[in-house]
C-alpha cells in the first residue's frame, strides 16, 4: 500500500486532527510509504499573523503520520531548507541508523538531498517525529505527530489528534543561547515553574514567543472540534514547545490520563488538568455529558494566552460563546508523577547492574554552560552497556527549572519522584526532573538495537548548550 | 543556577486573589457599580485579552480594537456583552464587579470617558475649513479653550485661544474653528492649567 497520495492531498490548510477508526486490521509487515519534504513557509496561524518558518509538505505541524502496529514505513525525506536536517523518530526502537540524529546516527541532511528511513514503528502509542541536526529545525516548525495504532486499544467515539506549540522569537533563542535573555517568564499562576517566580520575570534563557497555537491556527483560527452528546472523547496530545512546560485544560471538564508518551497507564488518572513538559504527549479522554461550547485551552500568564485554545462544541452550538477557564492554575488539580504512579514503600531494584547518580546544573546569567555530572557536551559521562544491562540514572536538578530529560530508542521507567518510590513506575521516553535540589529516577533495560542512543534534556536551548549525553552499546 | 533578573511586575498576592476571584463565578447581571480600571488591567492580562484583540488592545485581526470603544457603546452594552459574548469571545465566567473593573479600563484606554485625559473630537471628522471641535472631559472643568496650531518648516501658524462652551453634557464642551488651510494642525486644548494636544488632517 503506498498512502503519499494521501499525504500529499492533506497538505496545505492548518486543521485539527479528526482521527477516524481505521477500516480494517492492517496486514503485518504491510510496507507503507510516507515522502516528507522539509521546506521554507510563511506560517500563517491566523488573520494578520505570519512568521517565517520551515515546515514539513507545506503544513506546520507536518502531517499526522498514522500507522497500524505490525506494519513497517519507509520514509522518502527531502531537504529544501537552507540548513542541515535530519528527522528523528521520538519515542519510538528503529534500528540506531534510522534514528535521524545528525552526526550521530547519520550525516546531516543539506539542501536538496534525501534520506530513506526504514523501520516497524513500535512502540504503539502517541510518538511524533522532529529535526534533530542542531540547527534548530524543530525550533523553526520542523515536528509532526505520529500516531501508531494498537488494536489492543479501547475504541474512542471521537479522537482528536493535537498538537500544542509556540513560534519563537529567533532573536530570543540566541539570546536565551548565550545565557542573555531578557524574555520574561510566562508560566501559569499556581504552577511549579511559577513557585518563586512572578509574572514578567525574566531568566537569562527565556526564550520570547511571537504566538502560541494548536495544530496550526491561534484562537479562533483553531479547528473547532465538533463532538455528540454521549461521546467517550480521546485527545492525543504533544507539547512541542522548544523551552516550555504546558498545562492543558478544557473547561468544564474533567480529563481521564490513559497514556503517557504513549504507554499506556497501569492505573489511570483523573484530573483537572494535564501537566505537559516539553516534548511529552499525553492521552486523555472525557465524556460529553450535555451540549454546549467549551475552550480547550493551554494555560499560561502570556498575554497572548489565548491564541492557544480551540473550540469543543456539540452539534447545534457551533456558534455559542465557548465557555473559558482561566489562565491560572489555583485550585486546579493537574496531573503529577507521583499521582499517575502512587507510592510506594520502596522501589525495586532488582536486577540492575548499573547505576548513575548525576547532578543537572548550569544556566548561570551570561554563560552558556548547561551539565550534567559537571560537564558539558561532548564532554558529558557517558553510559556504556552490554545487552541485557539494567540500568539505572538517579538525576538530582540543582538548577531552578524543570528539565525535560529525553532518552532516545528505549523506554525507560520512572521508578521514584524526590525521593517517593512509584507504586506503578511510568513508562515513558521524556520526564521533567522537578527543580530546586529535586532528584528523579529511571531505570532502564539495554535491550535495543546496538548503536549509539542520545540522552539530553529536550529543552532546545539546553540541549544546543550542553545538556546532553549518549547511551553506547559496547 | 540561573539568575533572576526581577522586572517590576504585579505583586504575587493581588494576582493570586484575582485568579482565586475569577474562578467559579457564573454570569451575574452586569451591575452599574463604577470598576477599578486598575484591576481591570490586571484581568487584561490575566485573561489574555491581547491573545485576539492585540497589543494594547488596538486590534489584533483575529478581534476588534477596543480603543475607543466607550465612544461607541455604553457602559451598560459593553458590560451586557462581556457577560454573554458572542464567539468567537470566550465566555469567562467573570463576577459582575470583575466586569465592572474591565469595563473600567477598556473605556479608558485613550484616555477616555472615564479616563484621565479629556478626548477630542472633530465635526466632521477629519474637520473641513469650517468645523466643529468636541471635547469630552473625565469631570467638568472650569474653563477651557482650544488653539489650532500648524508647523510649517521653522513657522508655527496659529488661531486666537477659542473658547469652549458647555453642552448639555456637563462632560462635553465645543466649539467652531476655522481652518486657514488644508493639512496637518494640532488641536491644543487648555483646561484648569492642564493642557492635551490632538493631531488632526484638515481636507481641502
Amino acid at each position: 500500500m503506498n498512502r503519499s497520495g494521501f499525504l500529499a492531498a492533506s497538505a496545505g490548510a492548518a486543521t485539527a486532527f479528526a482521527l477516524p477508526q481505521l477500516a480494517a486490521p492492517a496486514r503485518a509487515q504491510e510496507v507503507v510509504d510516507f515522502s516528507l519534504v522539509a521546506a521554507p513557509l510563511e506560517f500563517r496561524p491566523g488573520p494578520g499573523l505570519a512568521y517565517p518558518s520551515l515546515a514539513y509538505n507545506g503544513r506546520l505541524p507536518g502531517p499526522l503520520l498514522r500507522v497500524t502496529l505490525g506494519q513497517r514505513v519507509r520514509v522518502r525525506f527531502t531537504n529544501r531548507t537552507p540548513i542541515e536536517t535530519s528527522v528523528h523518530w521520538h519515542g519510538q526502537i528503529p534500528p540506531n541508523d534510522m534514528d535521524g540524529v545528525a552526526g550521530i546516527t547519520q550525516p546531516p541532511v543539506l539542501y536538496g538531498e534525501s534520506f530513506l528511513y526504514e523501520f516497524a514503528p513500535n512502540p504503539p502509542g502517541t510518538r511524533w517525529y522532529h529535526d534533530h541536526a542542531f540547527q534548530m529545525g524543530a525550533l523553526r516548525g520542523l515536528f509532526g505527530l505520529f500516531v501508531i495504532d494498537d488494536p489492543k486499544d479501547e475504541p474512542a467515539d471521537a479522537e482528536f489528534a493535537l498538537v500544542f506549540h509556540d513560534v519563537p522569537k529567533m532573536d530570543s533563542v540566541k539570546a536565551a543561547m548565550r545565557g542573555t535573555s531578557t524574555a520574561p517568564m510566562f508560566d501559569p499562576m499556581g504552577s511549579p515553574e511559577m513557585a518563586e517566580m512572578q509574572p514578567g520575570d525574566k531568566m537569562g534563557d527565556e526564550v520570547d514567543y511571537a504566538a502560541h497555537c494548536i495544530d496550526g491556527g491561534c484562537y479562533p483560527s483553531t479547528t473547532p472540534l465538533a463532538v455528540k452528546v454521549g461521546d467517550r472523547v480521546r485527545l492525543r496530545i504533544l507539547n512541542a514547545s522548544p523551552t516550555q512546560t504546558r498545562y492543558v485544560r478544557l473547561a468544564g471538564h474533567r480529563l481521564r490520563i490513559t497514556h503517557a508518551d504513549g504507554n499506556p497507564l497501569a492505573k489511570p488518572l483523573e484530573v483537572d488538568a494535564l501537566r505537559v513538559g516539553v516534548a511529552e504527549r499525553y492521552d486523555a479522554w472525557f465524556e460529553v455529558a450535555a451540549p454546549g461550547a467549551w475552550l480547550l485551552e493551554g494555560i499560561s500568564s502570556d498575554p497572548l494566552a489565548y491564541q492557544q485554545a480551540a473550540v469543543v462544541h456539540t452539534q447545534g452550538m457551533e456558534r455559542a460563546a465557548p465557555v473559558a477557564a482561566p489562565q491560572s492554575l489555583e485550585g486546579v488539580e493537574y496531573s503529577t508523577y507521583v499521582g499517575a504512579g502512587g507510592t510506594a514503600a520502596s522501589v525495586d531494584e532488582s536486577g540492575v547492574t548499573q547505576r548513575y547518580d548525576w547532578t543537572l546544573d548550569g544556566g548561570a546569567y551570561g554563560e552558556r554552560a548547561w551539565t550534567i555530572d559537571g560537564k558539558s557536551w561532548p564532554n558529558t559521562p557517558k553510559i556504556i552497556v552490554n545487552r541485557g544491562d539494567r540500568v539505572l540514572v538517579r538525576f538530582t536538578n540543582h538548577t531552578d527549572m524543570d528539565h525535560p530529560m529525553h532518552l532516545h530508542g528505549h523506554t525507560f521507567r520512572i521508578v521514584s519522584v524526590n525521593g517517593k518510590a512509584l507504586a506503578r513506575p511510568l513508562a515513558k521516553d521524556v520526564s521533567l526532573v522537578p527543580a530546586n535540589g529535586g532528584t528523579l529516577t529511571w531505570i532502564f533495560d539495554a535491550d535495543s538495537p546496538k548503536g549509539r542512543w542520545l540522552l539530553h534534556c529536550h529543552n532546545d536551548v539546553h540541549m544546543m548548550d550542553g545538556m546532553m549525553t549518549e547511551v553506547r552499546y559496547a | 543556577m540561573r539568575q533572576l533578573l526581577r522586572a517590576a511586575a504585579i505583586s504575587c498576592a493581588a494576582f493570586l486573589a484575582l485568579a482565586a476571584g475569577a474562578m467559579g463565578a457564573a454570569n451575574p447581571a452586569p451591575t452599574a457599580s463604577a470598576g477599578n480600571a486598575g484591576a481591570g488591567a490586571k484581568l487584561v492580562a490575566q485573561f489574555g485579552c491581547e491573545g485576539c484583540h492585540g497589543a494594547g488592545l488596538r486590534g489584533g485581526g483575529a478581534a476588534p480594537s477596543l480603543f475607543g470603544i466607550e465612544r461607541r457603546l455604553s457602559a451598560a452594552q459593553l458590560s451586557e456583552f462581556i457577560a454573554h459574548p458572542q464567539a468567537p469571545m470566550p465566555n469567562f465566567g467573570l463576577s459582575g464587579a470583575q466586569i465592572a473593573d474591565l469595563v473600567a479600563y477598556i473605556s479608558g484606554l485613550d484616555g477616555g470617558a472615564s479616563g484621565s485625559l479629556p478626548v477630542v473630537s472633530t465635526m466632521p471628522s477629519p474637520p473641513t475649513s469650517n468645523a466643529t471641535v468636541i471635547v469630552r472631559f473625565p469631570t467638568p472643568p472650569h474653563s477651557a479653550t482650544v488653539t489650532a496650531t500648524m508647523q510649517m518648516g521653522s513657522m508655527t501658524m496659529h488661531t486666537k485661544p477659542i473658547a469652549l462652551e458647555p453642552t448639555g453634557d456637563p462632560h462635553v464642551y465645543k466649539a467652531k474653528i476655522q481652518f486657514s488651510m488644508g493639512g496637518a494642525w494640532t488641536l491644543h486644548v487648555e483646561y484648569d492649567g492642564k493642557h492635551v494636544d490632538d493631531p488632526v488632517t484638515v481636507g481641502g
